[in-house]
């Protein structure tokens, strides 16, 4: 039971800690929240759900798929919430993005309508057993995935020219600008990735628990949010160390609490970190 | 805002007044009289959260479940221990205030952003406590059977006489907070609003009086919540997730921030829409998702707002990158540069 | 001494501001700082009025350590402040600006205000009947129902001037004042001081118009980096070698 919930919990942290990633990504540039995000992974499962049901069973063309649309939704985010409303307070974009989350659920329940609907699986066999814990194929597949997506970040910001630019930016964006880089070109490129980011986990998350709907996104933004938090929001490291942290602290907790309180840990250990230790665990010096 | 001379306005407020006492009589329908007690309802939520948002610059997106914390208050008292009405109705009110001040006392030194995440889980944390505390809320079946107030015999059960109690308890809400704002207090709330620094250096205690706003507007949203339970008569743990926090917000961007009348506008029209438009209620989340966007891209003052929230404050740089703190090494840098 | 600075030292990462820094202004008289930019005079301002607490020394209030309590106490004790970069509450009146200045001396609360009790409107009309008499004396009456946002460069700085007398201030503190004012603007405001000055008000000021400063002033301060580097009268300032180094030598050159 204790393998099998940790297990379970490197799986779903792989996940959060993908989101946590889009929003590190965003609040290092900018100083500021997607609220958005969670929908734009809802519309990711959506677009993998597409592509596997209507167009071809191919888990790859599905994933593809719903880093596009992450994509375009990141894009069309960032030019009304952030780019339309730069100079007025933060404020202002942040109660955007919350109006741009509700948009989003509420288009999606109008085209695909309010009712759950069932993913196919791929890979759910049993590749292996350990310690009693049952890997599935998938599970396996969905770590060594968000490790590959990891990996391809790190050599993104370190290794290319954009990567570059995004650290010149969120360093310093004044000077950043006067050096010659096009700081909206990088800010606009960085928030379409933490979209394309978000919708790319949207499609695992949909495979991985066979169902989406148009409230699906609500609950794992929060919770990507929150893993951001817990890591310390300002570095990638710390959303990767706080997303893994929180999947297992969350799935470890069902064994003590009823499962209805699964995700009262999360907005608790939220509420504390905000609170308490609002630079997260490895987070650099930040002031919240 | 049209500024109307004080004859015209005296005018103006008669006829409103006597519209809205006369309205149950006017609208005949009992459906829509129900309407128009739900419209009472939101304009005490959208006026206190503007208490928060529109007078002291503060956010909450936790309003949802002071809403429902005010509902169960009221709803378990009456419940389980009978006392009447007008003996829950403010315990819950108090209660709801009581949680308020804090949550206020442990967040309010949090930066606007995560203030909002803040209250955002506190809400959810509410809502799943709701869910899952079977033994006191009935979990989610909710709470069905809550009784109709009743005054000297006088029974509030027809809704034309409940929509005349709700218009008494919203007509006095907005008056209480209108007097406020008007008043020492409500100008060391708009100060810290316009800047917390000079507030405090004109002798407002900020901390102190963003509490007492957090307090207050959890106070009239706690009532307004007991008042919707024991009109509805069944509430249960969804009615008061994120989704009503979000309406509530919606009212207060779209009537109009930092205003008395802005939040009440908001209510009416939010209210109204998907009953004017019937083929439009199914959508009607999507509508306010568009609205509360363009409002702020487009409208930022709102329809009768005083400022726009969202205007840069004056004499500040237009990017907010780094926006300053007080106690960040960076002001005290380029305020010592400069100097 | 209604106003003694001892040792007062702030520094923000690698950087000295303020440099164990002591003064005292004596009670009634002007008592402007000046120096270089950078050389933390703002900064000993922030100090002050607890804005930015400092990291060691003291601030003594008639014979009372102030320099640990919030800037709304130091506000209570009867320091007033005006700010560089103007820091007024730009969505609210003229009239409202100044009235908030008077915070401190009433106490209508929660109560008071929407009930409207005997205090409540006592309160309420000395202040309106005060607010008055400040905005014509700096001569904004005309103006009292604009947004402060609204006004002219030149009328902001005296509207906040105008708040900062609302608090019944005994030491005003003004930074740069005169700061993108006109010849004849300045002259204005020359008066405009010294008749303050009659009243008994005492003065700490920060300021660069150095023609403004020396008719002003009783006593000068000099900053350079953080420290202190000279102090006296108008005339003993100017003669001093290090002040006119600070000013005109190694820096700019």
């Amino acid at each position: 039971m204790f393998t099998q919930q940790l297990v379970n919990g490197i799986t779903e942290g792989s996940l959060f800690a993908l989101i946590a990633i889009s929003f590190s990504l965003v609040w290092g540039l900018l100083k500021l929240v997607n609220f958005a995000m969670g929908e734009i992974y809802m519309f990711g499962a959506y677009a993998g759900w597409i592509v596997v049901s209507y167009i071809t069973p191919n888990l790859f063309l599905a994933l593809l798929a719903g880093f596009a649309v992450g994509w375009g939704l990141g894009w069309i985010v960032e030019k009304v919430a952030f780019k339309a409303l730069r100079g007025v307070p933060h404020i202002a974009s942040l109660v955007c993005t919350i109006g741009f989350s509700f948009l989003f659920k509420e288009i999606a329940a109008a085209i695909f309508g309010a009712q759950t609907k069932a993913m196919p699986s791929f890979y759910s066999s049993t590749a292996l057993v350990v310690a009693g814990a049952n890997v599935s194929w998938l599970q396996i597949f969905m770590v060594a995935l968000a490790a590959a997506m990891m990996l391809l970040l790190q050599l993104l910001f370190y290794g290319t020219k954009i990567g570059l630019g995004v650290r010149a930016v969120a360093l310093d964006y004044r000077t950043a600008g006067l050096m010659g880089i096009k700081v909206d070109r990088v800010t606009s490129i960085a928030f379409s990735l933490s979209g394309a980011l978000a919708a790319f986990v949207g499609v695992l998350a949909a495979i991985y628990y066979n169902a989406i709907n148009p409230y699906m996104g609500f609950v794992p933004g929060i919770k990507g949010f929150t893993a951001a938090v817990f890591g310390g929001i300002t570095s990638i490291p710390g959303a990767i160390l706080g997303g893994y942290l929180l999947g297992i602290i969350e799935n470890m907790s069902v064994q003590f609490v009823s499962s209805g309180y699964k995700d009262f840990v999360s907005y608790l250990l939220l509420i504390v970190f905000l609170l308490f230790r609002p630079n997260g665990i490895l987070g650099k010096k930040a002031k919240l | 805002m049209i500024s109307i001379s004080r004859k015209y306005r005296l005018v103006l407020q008669l006829c409103v007044g006597l519209l809205l006492i006369a309205l149950p009589y006017l609208l005949g329908n009992q459906y829509f009289v129900r309407i128009a007690t739900m419209i009472g309802i939101y304009v005490v939520l959208a006026s206190s959260l503007n208490l928060i948002i529109g007078f002291t610059g503060m956010y909450s997106l936790g309003h949802g479940a002071f809403y429902g914390i005010g509902a169960y208050a009221s709803a378990i008292l009456s419940l389980s221990l009978h006392w009447p009405f007008w003996v829950t109705m403010p315990l819950a009110g108090l209660f709801t205030a009581m949680v308020g001040a804090f949550l206020g006392l442990a967040t309010l030194r949090l930066r606007q952003t995560f203030l909002v995440f803040g209250t955002l889980a506190f809400g959810e944390i509410v809502r799943i406590l709701i869910m899952n505390w079977n033994s006191l809320t009935r979990g989610p079946m909710g709470i069905p059977g809550i009784p109709v107030p009743s005054l000297f015999g006088f029974s509030f059960k027809n809704f034309s006489n409940y929509y005349y109690l709700v218009l008494v308890f919203a007509a006095l809400v907005v008056f209480l907070i209108a007097r406020l704002y008007r008043s020492r207090v409500g100008r060391a709330w708009v100060a810290i609003r316009e800047d917390e620094v000079a507030a405090s250096t004109m002798g407002v205690p900020v901390f102190g009086y963003k509490v007492l706003a957090f307090t207050i507007s959890c106070l009239f949203t706690g009532l307004a919540g007991a008042f919707y339970g024991h009109f509805v008569r069944y509430i249960s743990a969804d009615q008061f997730g994120m989704n009503e926090s979000f309406l509530i917000l919606t009212m207060v961007a779209l009537g109009g921030t930092g205003s008395i009348i802005g939040p009440v506008i908001g209510a009416v029209i939010l209210m109204l829409i998907p009953e004017l438009f019937r083929f439009l209620a199914q959508y009607r989340s999507v509508l306010y998702g568009a609205i509360l966007i363009l409002v702020i891209v487009v409208k930022p003052e709102g329809l009768a707002g005083v400022k726009g929230l969202f205007v840069p404050p004056s004499g500040t740089a237009r990017f907010h990158f780094r926006k300053q703190k007080i106690d960040s090494a960076a002001e005290g840098q380029a305020g010592g540069g400069a100097a | 001494m209604i106003l003694e600075i001892r040792d007062l030292e702030k520094r923000f990462g690698g950087l000295v501001a303020v440099n164990k820094v002591s003064l005292s202004v004596a009670e009634g008289t002007t008592h402007a700082i000046i120096g270089p930019n950078g050389a933390g005079k703002t900064t000993l301002f922030n100090n002050i009025s607890s804005i930015i607490p400092a990291d060691s020394g003291q601030v003594v209030w008639r014979g009372e350590r102030i320099e640990r309590l919030p800037p709304q106490k130091v506000s209570a004790k009867g320091i007033s402040r005006t700010f560089q970069n103007i820091r007024l509450f730009g969505y609210m009146s003229v009239f409202d600006n100044v009235l908030t200045g008077t915070h401190n001396q009433y106490k209508s609360f929660v109560w008071a205000a929407v009930s409207h009790n005997a205090r409540y409107r006592r309160e309420d009309k000395e202040g309106r009947a005060f607010v008055m008499d400040i905005l014509e004396k700096v001569g904004l009456v005309d103006k009292r129902e604009e947004y402060a946002r609204n006004l002219s460069y030149g009328e902001q700085r005296k509207l906040e001037i105008a708040r900062a007398l609302a608090a019944r201030p005994q030491l005003l503190l003004l930074d740069e004042p005169a700061a993108g004012m006109n010849t004849a603007e300045t002259e204005e405001f020359d008066r405009f001081i010294r008749e303050l000055r009659r009243e008994g008000l005492t003065l700490l000021l920060i300021e660069h118009d150095m023609k403004l400063v020396m008719s002003l002033a009783d006593k000068i301060t000099v900053l350079d980096y953080g420290s202190k580097i000279a102090e006296g009268t108008a005339a003993e300032i100017q003669n001093d070698e290090r002040v006119i180094e600070a000013y005109l030598g190694k820096r700019r050159v």
